[in-house]
């Protein structure tokens, strides 16, 4: 293991914030970039994540208040001066907004914010780039790890972290700089812990349906229920809620824990492997299994799959909003090849574990406990 | 005189008491029954400000800071108040201050006082007795106990000035005699209307005339017309004229209506079509400076419509006027339409304005919106925080109209709340706040913004479900000892009907509840919406660097989308010296801001310009660069 500082963006982030976490548990020397929050400062953030994730350091990380959307990130000098020297770069920070309205936002950060550290770290020799497995765009079928000229993008964020994958091979390219990219799935907490910082994605339709079921059980139970009956939703003999939703059904849903996705790419880093890895699930889920799951842990019943959804009623609304935005995602027609990680992890036995029954409770759990992120502050 | 600095100390109780009598806002909603629960017996009876509430905490102020002696007028006012609470009521609902243990403390203080001192007796003069030879005994005064109530105004720029009596003529003629004799004995007059002007002009050394009792009401609907005295407040007008079927074009509740046309002319969201300026005037009579009586329908009468930007008001004071009867349809309604960047707002009201659709329209900024229908300000805190952060609703064209004005808006709209979407987050206010349906609306984080899942007609169901909206659900916020009257309040439709509130504006003083407001009304042409923009700029960064707090309040498009009453606000604590001079120093830089506009495109117009002007045809100052003169 280097014993030589590395800079990590978006350290307080979900993926940054556990690889963060994990270099400097493991006596890594690291500095961290980090935007204030309110009233917390950079500092003050970090230390709020050492601490939730249960974290001593060895080495005090270094942490430097930056804007990485700013030119230059908005450092004094002093902070420049640091940064000349540094021989590695995790780059983690992104936007990952979907919406078209937010475009100019998502590229500014995931484009512009990618060249600004660039520029900040002139002697930099590895560079390590947390992209995305849907960077791949709207193609179907078999995507390798290699760079991606797919036909179209579902969303301005799949479209930025392609152009981004391309930005950075160019820039390294130029400045003979080693490049790693990764190319995570969709990320959910902890496997064996729970733990996690972002809640949206697998989360969403859960803590959706956990809002909709205590709703309409607090209508039926304290009120006249007249509400929950009109939405078509009761509850059954056992106490659970019936609530009359259908998913779309089609496809896979992709989806890794981050405690695998923090052990594959410290190894990888360690390998010192340059080129593109993705870290997936050799094993995709399925939106039936999501509902399952969601039935059997949270007393809901009347969950439905179906290729098509045409019921358009209250409840279906507020779900189908979401899953408009995420059925490329829950309904995947891509088919990830993990190769070249699998190649490299195998040697140390890092598989990705299968989302059970068990897994899923604790993660959602955790998120309950968490106020969906509201209590958790980072 | 008791001297409470020196012989007792001022008990915590007694400086919470203080607290709150310093803060009053003069805005007068005690003196109209906007609640339906009633208004003041004592007030009512006695017609003088010091009775009402509004007047009974300047005097608390002053007894407690040992500023005037306990006069008879002192003790008549704390033995005639009966604590029987409702201005309790009609002060939290406003300013969410509690003035009933301010007047308990005056009663116990005057009743400590009597029991071994006499009160302060001041001997009638010849000047007053001429006034209650016009008026009767007991509508004239010169008690400083009384005197004190008329002493002092909220302002910044205004410095507290006794006057030497108060009058309280019941009709023009007894105004007219009371003028000539001002003349004839060389005393200054002030007439004032309900409560301030709220820059402090209703001020005077010498005579203060208080038209309260000029409260003549006639309607004669075969000509859609009203005749009311210069006593009768805009909320009382409104309320009779709706019962007949009719709605007049009304401003603040509070605000003499009379008094309301002259210090700035009425505008409101009904300025869209029912105009302003003279718009809403059959006639008008007045008393000129001399003491003469005339209307502006009389040929020789002073030219009061035209209007010159360089000349001061003219000097006369309005008496009585014949206000227009708008007839009121059964289809009418409202709807809000969202937006998250002023342009597009402004852009569509504009438009709605240009093709006659609506009988109201308004631009509101975030804060107006979450003051109004919040019942605390700790709620309307939080509301502000839903509307801006979690939904993304920086500003909300509200639309008033019937059926066919609203079917057009909505045709127009790119996203619509409805009146009942609106009902239930007012009722359903208190769960607004917590953690639950909004957060699950912001997290959708599809191309529709978190607002316009909310107005999906398919979402109402689900906000219900979600925020179980109900006068209980309501009454939840408030002081536990108001929740049942509040529960009562809010069961009444009308206090959750966008169209009912906006035509009694009852809500729009809680604008006030964090501090006095100042109001800062432009006139501004709508061909130049950057222009606006650069004005709402200005005002943020003047604000800001003042360190002042100041928010966008609303623009109404009016005289088909030509202009727009524009509003802006800025807020002081008028208790606190620090703030009141910070606030004086932004108030003198946004002078010379509004100035240079103005010099720029002469069509900006500020209050300034216009005060004391609200009888000028709107013609002849929205397009004064037109003008001959």
């Amino acid at each position: 293991m280097s014993n030589s500082p590395i800079l990590i963006t978006g350290a307080t982030g979900f993926l940054g914030g556990f690889l963060a976490g994990e270099l400097i548990k493991s006596g890594r020397r690291t500095i961290l970039l980090v935007r204030p929050k309110g009233n917390d400062s950079a500092q003050q953030r970090v230390e709020n994540l050492l601490r939730f994730l249960n974290i001593k350091a060895k080495y005090e990380p270094v942490v430097i208040p930056a804007q990485i959307d700013r030119p230059g990130l908005g450092l004094s000098q002093e902070h420049r001066r640091i940064l000349q020297n540094v021989p590695e770069v995790l780059h983690c920070a992104a936007d990952t907004s979907f919406a078209e309205r937010k475009k100019e936002q998502v590229e500014t950060t995931n484009l512009q914010g990618l060249q600004n550290v660039f520029d900040i770290v002139p002697n930099c020799e590895r560079f390590f780039h947390m992209s995305s497995a849907y960077s791949a765009g709207t193609q179907e079928g078999l995507i390798k790890e290699e760079i991606q000229y797919p036909p179209g993008f579902h969303n301005p964020y799949e479209q930025s972290k392609n152009e981004a994958e391309k930005l950075i091979t160019d820039l390294c390219w130029e400045k003979r700089t080693n490049l790693t990219i990764f190319r995570p799935s969709i990320t959910y907490g902890d496997a064996a812990t729970g733990k996690s910082l972002r809640f949206n994605a697998l989360y969403f339709p859960v803590r959706t349906m956990l809002f909709i079921r205590d709703s309409l059980k607090k209508d039926i139970l304290e009120r006249s229920g007249k509400r929950a009956a009109g939405l078509g939703a009761s509850i059954n003999e056992n106490g659970s809620m019936h609530l009359p939703l259908t998913f779309p059904g089609s496809g896979q849903l992709n989806l890794v824990p981050i405690n695998f996705l923090v052990k594959a790419v410290t190894a990888i880093m360690d390998s010192g492997e340059t080129g593109i890895f993705h870290i997936v699930n050799p094993k995709s889920d399925t939106i039936g299994q999501l509902a399952q799951n969601i039935e059997r842990h949270y007393s809901i019943s009347g969950l439905e799959v179906a290729d098509e959804v045409v019921q358009d009623g209250p409840l279906q609304t507020l779900i189908n909003s979401y899953m408009d935005v995420y059925y490329p995602y829950f309904c995947d027609k891509r088919i990830f090849s993990d190769y070249r990680t699998r190649k490299m992890l195998e040697p140390f036995g890092i598989e990705c574990p299968e989302l059970t029954s068990a897994v899923f409770k604790r993660c959602m759990d955790f998120a309950v406990e968490a106020g969906w992120g509201s209590k958790i502050r980072v | 005189m008791c001297n409470l600095s020196n012989n007792k100390q001022l008990t915590n109780n007694t400086s919470d008491v203080l607290h709150t009598a310093l803060r009053c806002r003069h805005y007068a909603m005690c003196k109209v029954d906007f609640l339906g629960t009633g208004i003041c017996p004592s007030g009512q009876k006695n017609h003088f400000v010091s009775f009402y509430p509004q007047g009974m905490m300047d005097l608390t102020a002053a007894v407690l800071e040992n500023r005037i002696p306990v006069t008879t007028g002192i003790v008549q006012v704390a033995n005639e108040c009966t604590l029987c609470g409702i201005c309790d009521t009609q002060c939290y609902f406003v300013t969410e201050l509690r003035p009933l243990r301010v007047f308990q403390t005056l009663k116990n203080y005057v009743q400590d006082y009597l029991k071994s001192n006499a009160p302060v007796e001041v001997p009638s003069d010849d000047f007053l007795n001429k006034l209650r030879a016009i008026t009767g005994e007991k509508y004239a005064t010169n008690d400083p106990g009384l005197l004190m109530a008329y002493s002092n105004d909220p302002s910044p720029i205004s410095f507290e000035t006794m006057p030497r009596y108060v009058v309280v003529p019941s009709d023009t003629q007894q105004v007219s005699e009371i003028i000539k004799l001002c003349l004839r004995e060389g005393v200054e007059h002030t007439i004032r209307g309900n409560g301030s002007s709220a820059m402090g002009f209703v001020l005077g050394r010498g005579l203060i005339i208080d038209t309260i009792r000029m409260n003549k009401m006639e309607f004669d609907t075969s000509n859609r017309a009203v005749t009311i005295g210069a006593g009768i407040s805009a909320f009382e007008l409104q309320k009779a004229a709706v019962a007949r079927g009719y709605r007049v074009h009304a401003a603040e509740p509070s605000a003499l209506y009379c008094a309301n046309i002259m210090c700035s002319g009425l505008f409101s969201l009904f300025s869209s079509s029912y105009g302003t300026g003279t718009d809403n005037l059959i006639d008008v009579e007045f008393v000129s400076e001399e003491g003469n009586i005339f209307a502006l329908s009389q040929r020789d009468s002073p030219n009061i419509y035209g209007f010159n930007i360089n000349e001061p008001p003219i000097k006369a004071i309005c008496t009585q006027a014949v206000v227009k009867l708008h007839p009121i349809e059964e289809d009418e309604s409202a709807i809000g339409v969202p937006f998250s960047d002023m342009q597009s707002a402004l852009t569509y009201a504009q438009k709605l304005n240009k093709r006659h659709i609506g009988l109201g329209i308004g631009v509101l900024g975030g804060e107006y919106l979450s003051t109004f229908i919040s019942p605390t300000s700790a709620l309307a805190q939080t509301l502000r925080n839903v509307f801006h952060k979690e939904l993304g609703i920086e500003y909300l064209v509200v639309v008033l109209g019937n059926k066919h004005h609203l079917e057009a808006a909505r045709d127009m709209a790119p996203v619509v709340i409805e009146q009942e979407v609106f009902r239930a987050l007012i009722l359903g206010i208190p769960a607004l706040g917590e953690e639950g349906l909004i957060q699950i609306l912001r997290g959708m984080e599809g191309e529709a913004k978190p607002y316009e899942l909310l107005a999906k007609p398919q979402m109402l169901p689900i906000i219900e479900a979600a925020l179980d909206p109900s006068p209980e659900q309501l009454s939840q916020a408030v002081d536990s000892d108001l929740k049942a009257i509040y529960k009562k309040l809010y069961s009444r439709t009308e206090f959750t009907d966008i169209l009912w509130l906006n035509t009694f504006r009852i809500v729009s003083s809680r604008m006030g509840r964090d501090g006095h407001l100042l109001v800062y009304i432009l006139y501004v042409p709508l061909d130049n919406i950057p222009q606006i923009e650069e004005i709402h700029e200005g005002f943020k960064e003047l604000t800001h660097n003042c360190g002042v707090r100041g928010e966008f309040g609303f623009l109404t498009p009016i005289d088909q989308g030509a202009m727009g009453i524009f509003e802006w606000d800025m807020y002081v604590d008028h208790a606190d010296p620090q703030e009141v001079e910070k606030m004086r120093i932004a108030m003198e830089k946004v002078a010379v801001m509004l100035d240079e506009f103005s010099q720029k495109d002469a069509r900006v117009l500020w209050i300034r310009d216009v005060l004391n002007k609200g009888f000028s045809r709107k013609e002849a100052y929205l397009y004064h660069g037109a003008n001959f003169s």
